[in-house]
């Protein structure tokens, strides 16, 4: 599972990764998948009180393309309004980093935990 | 694909380089003027093959302490497992001596996979499960026994996580007991003493590429006293007593004897010195915590598994590129899914997924170790930099908690960067 080019800079040097803070107001944190079945994707998203998100990070036990697929979500998150965050699918992900197929599965959980930090977010909001 | 040579071959446990020793006594067979004759034929081309042989099977006798009469030459270890339970589970049913086998879930594919095959013919099989540490006991494999039970078979050392059974203790345990005997020497060879006449074997099976020999060449070796008898997998001249027809090979076994010859002292010589290095490349990978060691702490000297938990196997396999180390399920195909082994164990398949099986070898140095650990370490503590298990073992969950149950949701806790 060779990872090409964008995904491959990422995964090599990962952005934006750890650093999750505790619950807050403006922070939205969500999980997706578990330990147990191999793969776990934190998310957390921090919005401004401008509706914009301040900072995204994440956690990721997972395979690279995952890994890889969590940075670049984070960073393209970073200073976009929060609505826009929910534009965002696995599989625009990996079609634009042309991750494997194979890795689909494991994307999805990073567009889980993305969504599931918003939601998070609303709440706290 | 390149293999630089700078990086350290870790996986002698997957195959060995073929000793310079070994291939010179191969090359004397090949030529116009060396050995090369059918040792089948009466002219004197003939029997200097077939002396050259009768010298090989010596060699591997006396690495097992057995009568070399009973070595019969096989393509390797999977042909001589094969050879053993095909053929000796067939005869014996077929003299109607029974149709129940004994052996163990940790065994290699070449003797799982024969074992299905009987189970195909009708014949029943007993898979034992292995104490943790991949062990049975003697008692345990005692209380599978059936009046019925032809065939025992268990391998001497695992080769994926190094385990070794007490041989001598099953043999005792069986000496009773009319089922016949097999153990897989594979990887023992050259690394532990192998003594089939004081321990009660009947057939042990051989790999000359698992010890510096050339691949393509094992043996199985057969009591002959109480004669223990075969039904053969293939049927042709008559070669080998017909128990496996076929033009031997002199010069695959010239360097299978070789290579046993040289094994030979390995375990008072070699041995140690592998010990050594296996205990302190174990070591300097435990203090990375978070760290287990599949089979026993001190098993094989040889062959070292350990599963790096809080990573994600694949990603630890791409941190290691190029390094000669085996992931996942070590000796076939790591497609295949989790290892029947570490299943076997009770190691849960996410964990399983990553480990690494480091195997020693002849040429295996201080700065080999060194350099494998300062990669694996580099590897586990950038993964784990921003792996959510991780976080939660260092704040008290355990590996097991983790990855049996993934009970509280990954809430991170007010902390510093
Ligand atoms: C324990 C054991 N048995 C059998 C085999 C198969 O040996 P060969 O490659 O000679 O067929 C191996 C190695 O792959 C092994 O480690």
């Amino acid at each position: 599972m060779e990872l090409q080019g964008t995904a491959r800079e990422h995964y090599r040097a990962p952005r934006n990764a750890s650093g999750l803070r505790g619950v807050g107001a403006s922070v939205g944190t969500g999980t997706a998948g578990d330990v147990q079945s191999g793969i776990e994707v934190v998310f957390q998203i921090i919005s401004d009180d401008q509706g914009r998100i301040r900072q995204a990070c994440w956690e990721c036990l997972g395979p690279p393309a995952v890994i890889a697929a969590a940075s670049w979500l984070s960073e393209q998150l970073t200073g976009a309004p929060v609505d826009d965050a929910r534009g965002w699918t696995a599989l625009a992900i990996s079609e634009t980093l042309e991750l494997p197929a194979e890795s689909v599965s494991g994307v999805l959980l990073v567009e889980d935990a993305c969504k599931a930090a918003l939601a998070d977010l609303e709440r706290h909001g | 694909m390149t293999t630089p040579a700078e990086l350290p071959y870790l996986d002698y446990a997957a195959t060995t380089p073929v000793d310079h020793r070994v291939m010179a006594a191969m090359t004397d067979c090949l030529g116009r003027e060396g050995v090369f004759g059918n040792p089948s034929s009466r002219h004197p081309w003939g029997r200097a093959a077939e002396a050259l042989v009768a010298d090989a099977a010596g060699q591997v006798g006396a690495l097992i302490g057995g009568d070399p009469a009973g070595v019969v030459w096989t393509s390797g270890a999977t042909e001589a497992d094969n050879l053993a339970i095909l053929g000796c589970a067939r005869f014996a049913r077929e003299r109607g001596r029974g149709d129940h086998v004994v052996s163990v879930r940790t065994e290699h594919a070449a003797v799982l996979e024969p074992l299905e095959q009987l189970r195909r013919e009708g014949m029943h099989v007993t898979l034992l499960t292995p104490e943790a540490d991949g062990r049975v006991t003697p008692e345990a494999v005692r209380a599978a026994v059936t009046e019925d039970t032809v065939l025992v078979s268990v391998m001497h050392v695992n080769n994926e996580i190094g385990t070794v059974q007490d041989i001598a203790g099953i043999g005792a345990a069986l000496a009773d007991h009319p089922a016949r005997f097999h153990v897989d020497a594979a990887q023992s060879a050259g690394r532990l003493p192998i003594r089939v006449d004081a321990w009660g074997v009947d057939l042990l099976s051989l790999s000359a590429h698992k010890i510096y020999g050339p691949k393509g060449v094992g043996a199985l070796w057969v009591r002959r006293r109480p004669r223990v008898r075969l039904a053969p997998l293939l049927h042709g001249g008559g070669q080998q007593g017909g128990r496996r027809p076929g033009t031997l090979a002199p010069h695959l076994i010239a360097g299978m004897g070789r290579a046993c010859e040289l094994a030979q002292d390995g375990p008072e010589t070699e041995a140690p010195g592998l010990r050594t290095l296996r205990r302190s490349l174990r070591d300097r990978l435990l203090a990375l915590d978070g760290v287990v060691v599949n089979g026993q702490d001190d098993g094989s000297p040889h062959i070292l598994n350990m599963s790096f938990g809080c990573v994600h196997g694949d990603a630890l396999q791409a941190e290691l590129e190029g390094l000669g180390v085996s992931a996942g399920s070590a000796c076939s195909s790591s497609a295949r899914g989790p290892s029947h082994v570490l299943r076997a164990l009770g190691v849960p398949d996410a964990l399983a997924h990553s480990s690494l099986r480091f195997s020693l070898g002849r040429w295996t140095t201080e700065a080999d170790v060194d350099r494998a650990a300062d990669r694996v370490e580099d590897a586990v503590r950038r993964l784990r930099a921003f792996s959510p298990a991780w976080r939660r073992y260092r704040s008290g969950t355990s590996l097991e908690a983790l990855y049996r149950r993934n009970p509280e949701p990954a809430q991170p806790s007010n902390r510093e960067g």
